[in-house]
């Protein structure tokens, strides 16, 4: 009971801080991975899949979990288990996927397969270049969002989740890639000019002031330097210019 | 649509879409800088945002569905389920709920009023009170040995019912009686469930309500007489003058015909 009470504490600090939640999930790897193995009948190894389900599920527990669900470990039990079937069923979706097996073309009796057509050496270490390009960048987005209080944690906490506030942030991007000197300000306060933002962009205060961290990592993408990043949320910034 | 893996934890990434959204996601051995197709994403909803008017009502749902049951439960078994006639001498409407629990008790005559006069029937079952008003009618002197009890069920459909009463009653008076006991159903005839000693009672009654009507119009008639009378020699004394006049007449216009 006491033991039972602890946990519950532990998982209402937790459900704050998703380090904290890392930490406790690190101590109750072997609890995921008891039942991770009870869900495929066989040992369940550090680097499966499904021993990574488990331990978002046990995240989404941490998250999600009150009182009035019971004893937290059999809700964490729960919702492993449920995370796994849905994993399941989302790879049976895929398992028709294109083999690299699969003949594309019949040209003077040879059979040419997605294997002779898949990139080569030079395209590997093209990409592999651009892995590092981008973790570089990373590393330097993650410095610079520092400077401002933030981290990546903090940005994905407050990433708007429904469609009208997320509409809404975009009529703030677009009035600032119309207005750049917006972007000026910011870096040189180290802070969200919100009330240039409501006057400019319309978007109410509360909004603006609610979704404070986010705006300031996307408006952060739009300045020098982070050519990749800018460059993968294209889509968020296409069309949106007035 | 891709994701970028923005940070790694050993048990969550951080990932980022191509509209500019940033999930928490299961760590598939991905590094940072990885770009991904398929993530497992962390899904959770916004506990602030879910707190609408709407959530609220879902959340009552339950409750108010609760209590309309215990209320409906409550009403349907207070309803009148039926109602049977218990007749000895003293004749008795008994009227139950769902719950067999008698509701009421009407006395259909001045022997039944007497008998249920100061009898507590609340919350008793139909059989308990049944037996208890026949106790009370060999208290009473209404029935004796050799007796008979006739019920009549009023409501359709109640023959379980009917039966039960009949067992519970042979039961608790064979011992000690040789009283029988009649059934009847809703669809019997009226005539056949009528009892002649019963319908003498109530004629007895009639005619001493007949008699003193009778009383009553003699008086009546007595007092009428006299006003007639009196009335009469007004009336002839009226007939007179009339008479007289007429003659009168009649003399004028003979004179005037000659």
């Amino acid at each position: 009971m006491n033991e039972e009470h602890l946990i519950v504490k532990e998982v209402k600090k937790a459900s704050k801080d998703i380090n904290l939640a890392d930490i406790m999930i690190r101590k109750y790897l072997p609890f995921i991975k008891k039942e991770v193995a009870h869900f495929i009948n066989g040992p369940a190894l550090d680097n499966m899949d499904e021993v990574s389900i488990g331990m978002i599920a046990f995240h989404e527990a941490i998250k999600t979990y009150d009182s009035s669900r019971g004893s937290f470990l059999n809700y964490a039990a729960l919702l492993i288990r449920s995370r796994l079937i849905d994993f399941t069923k989302m790879y049976y979706r895929h398992k028709d996927d294109v083999s690299l097996d699969t003949k594309i073309d019949m040209k003077d009796d040879h059979d040419l397969t997605l294997k002779d057509v898949i990139p080569s050496k030079e395209d590997l270490n093209k990409e592999v270049i651009e892995k590092n390009a981008t973790a570089q960048e990373l590393t330097e987005f993650k410095h610079n969002l520092q400077e401002y209080g933030l981290k990546l944690s903090d940005i994905a906490d407050n990433c708007p989740k429904q469609a009208r506030t997320f509409d809404s942030m975009k009529i703030v991007f677009s009035y600032v890639l119309n207005n750049p000197d917006i972007l000026k300000i910011m870096m040189n306060k180290k802070q969200l000019p919100i009330k240039d933002l409501v006057k400019g962009s319309g978007v109410s205060k509360k909004i603006i002031e609610r979704h404070r961290k986010y705006l300031v990592a996307i408006l952060l993408i739009q300045t020098n330097g982070y050519d990749i990043l800018r460059d993968h949320i294209k889509v968020l910034m296409k069309g949106e210019r007035v | 649509m891709t994701y970028i893996v923005m940070e790694v934890k050993t048990s969550y990434v951080v990932i980022l879409d191509e509209d500019g959204k940033f999930y928490y996601a299961a760590n598939m051995n991905y590094h940072v800088g990885d770009k991904i197709e398929k993530p497992f994403i962390l899904n959770i909803e916004d506990k602030k945002e879910n707190k609408s008017l709407l959530s609220y009502i879902y959340k009552l749902t339950p409750i108010a569905l609760v209590v309309c049951l215990v209320f409906g439960l409550n009403v349907y078994n207070n309803s009148v389920l039926a109602s049977f006639i218990l007749k000895i001498n003293p004749e008795v409407e008994i009227i139950i709920d769902h719950r067999n629990r008698v509701k009421d008790i009407v006395a259909n005559n001045n022997d039944g009023f007497y008998l249920i006069q100061d009898y507590d029937h609340q919350q008793k079952d139909y059989k308990v009170v049944t037996e208890e008003l026949v106790n009370r009618a060999l208290e009473l002197g209404y029935l004796d040995d050799n007796g008979n009890i006739s019920i009549k069920m009023l409501t359709k459909g109640m023959e379980d019912l009917s039966n039960e009463l009949n067992v519970t009653l042979d039961n608790s008076l064979k011992d000690d009686y040789n009283i029988t006991i009649y059934m009847y159903d809703y669809d019997d005839e009226l005539d056949d469930f009528d009892d002649d000693n019963d319908n003498d009672d109530l004629d007895e009654l009639d005619d001493k309500d007949d008699q003193d009507d009778n009383d009553l119009d003699d008086i009546d008639d007595m007092d009428d007489e006299d006003d007639i009378s009196n009335d009469q020699e007004d009336l002839d004394d009226g007939d007179d003058e009339l008479n007289d006049i007429e003659e009168d007449d009649n003399d004028d216009n003979d004179e005037e015909d000659n």
